[in-house]
């Protein structure tokens, strides 16, 4: 049994520590919104904050997970009204919005420790892929989020 | 199972069962009546259950195609709700199960791809909203007793000017009672209230708080995993293999052998993996063991060979040349899956598939059970781009869930998608171009060579008909798109040149290929662009005012070019800086594109933005088309730069993004989309963004260096961002 805090709550789970965070928040947990796309650490798909850092679940043991507090799609926040959820509703940034999770976990990670990011930024912190070719948008997204949690604060 | 239990389940299966009111719906093909029920006939009523308002104004649309990014969510919803005059936000949607009454009316079958769902749709679903419009309005006219034509509606609620006023939902049951009308009148688009708007995309809230149903999300209680191995080699088989150590991993349930490859089940994802790790298999790998991308090329160069060798000697200006461009692969960031559900009377699958038909004749195959008792449910696509066409992935499900009683979902490995793909395959023309003393093009030769995948889209989605050689009949439907006159060919060879003449051949390689986001437009809209501008640069002329005087006749190519032209400052573009421009037309629709690029100190090469202008008649939703077209223009520049599948010992070298490398955030340079304004019906936006970069990139690199490019990628020059 390994206990993990997930969007605020403490669960155990019963699984080989080797299974990757990912499937055990997708299969275990129940929280489908993280999602699988290489499995190699390559797409930002799964990614999740680990104690409010952008990390890749799909090749993260759940046993080097530790005491890490996990906050996945599901827990970023209750309805869409975290800055950059509301920034990329005012700007329809998903298209299959299959990879939008993992964009929307990196850019919140970014804008937390950056709340005014640069273009260069924007380029060195969101290396995630997205097949449909959202990029313009997803840049667009952060600039605006940015804004969006300044006036908020 | 009874056909009316059928129907009444799949009717169950809408959302539809228990509510009453309105529920009014047209057959698949264009010239159906349409045709209403009272919510008494359940029964009869699935069959054409396109729309329902229930008695509490509530409204469900059933989206006939499926959802892979593209917004046909909302593009095909608007087109009901503006002739409705409803409120939007009372509007849920449902994605159609498989049902012959949702045929693409295009195609006959119940498919989404070549960019049609808007223009196949535009007619119908506002004959649809407009029927339903007319119903509600007589309605409340029977009820106030004045006459329909002095009611208006808003918002979904119709008024007189007496003051009366009554809801949708206060009107659906009376509604329900009345004859629909022969052939609703459609708005004239002056009355357009939603259509021309960017309307917010429907799907939007659930894809950013993670609670979108993806295939891969698909959730059944008792649900086991399945994950598959697949001979590496094309055209391999399973020798051998040992399944004892698989079978002693923790929580395998079952090992399954496949065509060509093996499953392993268990009760997660992570153990049918590591169960398949365990898993000893031996492959035959059959007779493409040796086979590889150089043979190919040799192959095609070799079928270049057989055109004219002393073309045109009395020709001012001669033009010989040779264009090839590579297999290249889909890989949606959702990997295949499908999950299946068999018992010996019954299949149930649930699967993110852009070919709703194609997965029920492949599940029909595999349990043997009618085609039409095939439940098939659609989930959101995590990207489609045409790999969702094929329903390979969908017989594998099938015969694995055949081995098990509970349903299974298949998934999987990027490695086995990217390893076995549809590709776009590698193609190469060869153009014979004699110049006259004006510069203008007295003859045009080309010769295209590549692969085809017609014979087995026929065979396997009209498995009743894969006795018939229709590719030896018709040749291959899309080799020659855009090159070509013949009369499978819906976009001919645009050009004014004196004598056109093609000629094509069918290659036998032995790698899966299929259709490729804007299919054989990606390698056409290449070769002709750029030897066009090989033409214009020959006969000492500018590229536009070249252009312009061969397609004088063609007002939608001029005002293309003519937009592109004025957006992108052509001719003047900064200091330093290079353009190059390239035009064509896909899937109804006319696209312009010119690439601004310089290269840095050490050779690199900078794309500073990609202007479009794209005529695709009246643009339904300006943002959703802004996206496609966009999306479309980094799907072609990834393909352009580096991205390639090569082939050695018969099989895929590349295994995932690593060696694949698609674009990425800090690569995508600026796109900037315009449109045309038009009142014709509206034509494709999925794909006809991506034909017209390869041909702009390397016409702005020939502007900047004197290099042409005529193979790609463009890694293979040196040439890298
Ligand atoms: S699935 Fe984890 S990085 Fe791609
Ligand atoms: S929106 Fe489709 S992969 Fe990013």
């Amino acid at each position: 049994m390994l206990t993990l805090k997930v969007n605020g709550r403490t669960m155990e789970v019963d699984v080989e520590p080797d299974t990757p965070l990912l499937w055990v928040l997708r299969e275990t947990i129940g929280l489908a919104g993280t999602r699988f796309g290489c499995g190699q650490g390559l797409c930002g798909a799964c990614t999740v904050h680990l104690d409010g850092v952008a990390t890749r679940t799909c090749v993260l043991p759940v046993s080097d997970v530790g005491t890490a507090e996990i906050t996945t799609i599901e827990g970023l926040s209750a309805d869409n009204c975290h800055p950059v959820q509301q920034a990329w509703i005012e700007l329809d940034v998903p298209q299959c919005g299959y990879c939008q999770s993992g964009q929307i976990m990196a850019a919140a990670a970014l804008l937390a420790e950056n709340p005014l990011p640069s273009d260069a930024d924007i380029d060195d912190a969101m290396t995630n892929i997205c097949r449909c070719g959202t990029y313009g948008r997803i840049r667009k997204g952060i600039h605006r989020a940015a804004r969006l949690a300044a006036r908020t604060q | 199972m009874s056909v009316s239990e059928l129907s009444r389940r799949r009717f169950l299966q809408l959302g539809l069962g228990a509510s009453a009111g309105l529920l009014i719906g047209c057959g698949s093909h264009e010239l159906d009546p349409i045709a209403s029920f009272a919510t008494t006939r359940e029964e009869q009523r699935f069959r054409n259950a396109w729309l329902h308002i229930d008695t509490d104004g509530g409204i469900n649309f059933i989206v006939p195609s499926t959802e892979m990014g593209q917004g046909v969510q909302t593009a095909l919803t608007m087109l009901v709700a503006d002739e409705m005059d409803a409120d939007w936000s009372r509007i849920r949607t449902t994605f159609a199960p498989y049902d012959p009454a949702f045929d693409n009316p295009s195609y006959f079958i119940q498919v989404t791809g070549g960019s049609n769902s808007v223009s196949s749709y535009w007619v119908k679903l506002r004959k649809l909203g407009a029927a339903a419009r007319a119903m509600l309005v007589e309605a409340a006219a029977q009820r106030w007793n004045v006459k329909p034509g002095e009611c208006s509606v808003a918002n979904s609620v119709v008024s007189h000017p007496s003051g009366k006023s009554l809801g949708f939902g206060e009107l659906a049951e009376a509604a329900a009672q009345l004859v629909p009308p022969d052939d609703p009148v459609p708005k004239t688009p002056d009355r357009f209230r939603l259509i021309g708007r960017p309307v917010p995309r429907l799907d939007t809230p659930a894809k950013i708080s993670g609670g979108a149903i993806y295939g891969i999300d698909v959730n059944l209680p008792g649900m086991l995993y399945a994950t598959v191995a697949q001979s590496p080699v094309f055209g391999g088989k399973v020798a051998s293999f040992d399944k004892a150590a698989a079978m002693a991993m923790p929580g395998v349930r079952k090992v399954v052998a496949l065509e060509d490859g093996m499953a392993v089940v268990a009760d997660s994802h992570w153990r049918a993996l590591k169960g398949l790790e365990a898993l000893t298999i031996t492959f035959d790998n059959g007779p493409n063991a040796n086979r590889n991308s150089e043979d190919f090329t040799r192959m095609l160069e070799a079928s270049m060979q057989k055109m004219d060798k002393e073309p045109f000697p009395d020709a001012t200006q001669r033009l010989d040349v040779e264009y090839q461009a590579p297999f290249l692969a889909h890989q949606p960031l959702e990997p295949m899956n499908c999950t299946a559900h068999v018992t010996p009377t019954s299949c149930r699958l649930w699967v993110p598939t852009q070919n709703l038909h194609g997965a029920a004749a492949a599940a029909a195959v595999v349990t043997g059970l009618p085609r039409q008792e095939i439940e098939v449910n659609v989930t959101h696509l995590g990207g489609g781009f045409g790999r969702r066409l094929e329903s390979d992935f969908v017989k594998q499900a099938v015969t694995i869930a055949k081995e098990v009683e509970q349903p299974v979902r298949l998934l999987w490995t990027r490695e086995e998608d990217m390893q076995h793909d549809f590709y776009r395959p590698v193609t190469r023309a060869r153009f014979q171009i004699a110049l006259g003393a004006d510069g203008t093009p007295e003859e045009w030769h080309t010769r295209i060579a590549s692969p085809s995948s017609f014979q087995k889209a026929i065979a396997e989605n009209f498995p009743e008909f894969s006795w018939l050689p229709v590719q030896a009949l018709l040749g291959d439907v899309n080799m020659l798109a855009g090159l070509g006159t013949s009369f499978v060919q819906s976009n001919p060879f645009p050009y004014a040149v004196g004598k056109l003449k093609t000629e094509d051949e069918i290659m036998d390689i032995p790698v899966p290929n299929g259709s490729h986001r804007s299919v054989q437009h990606s390698f056409s809209g290449f070769c002709k662009e750029a030897a066009i501008d090989e033409c214009a640069h020959a006969a000492d002329q500018d590229p536009l005012t070249y252009r312009r005087r061969l397609l004088a006749e063609e007002p939608r190519y001029l005002g293309v070019m003519d937009l592109v032209a004025e957006k992108a400052d052509w001719g003047k573009p900064p200091p330093g800086r290079f353009q190059g421009l390239a035009v064509h037309r896909s899937f109804g629709t006319y696209v312009a594109e010119v690439a601004e690029i310089s290269f840095t100190e050490d050779g690199a090469l900078r794309i500073h933005r990609i202007v479009c202008a794209v005529d695709c008649g009246v643009v339904v939703n300006p943002a959703i088309a802004e996206s496609q077209v966009h999306g479309a223009v980094i799907w072609g520049l990834e393909n352009t730069l580096r991205c390639e599948i090569t082939i050695q010992g018969g099989r895929v070298e590349q295994s995932n993004f690593h060696d694949y490398e698609v674009l990425r955030l800090h690569e995508a340079p600026d796109v900037e989309v315009h449109f045309v304004p038009s009142a014709e019906p509206p034509t494709g936006l999925g794909e006809p963004g991506a034909p017209p970069v390869a041909a702009a990139l390397t016409n702005a690199i020939f502007a900047a260096t004197g290099r042409r490019i005529r193979t790609l990628p463009l890694s293979r020059h040196g040439l890298n961002i």
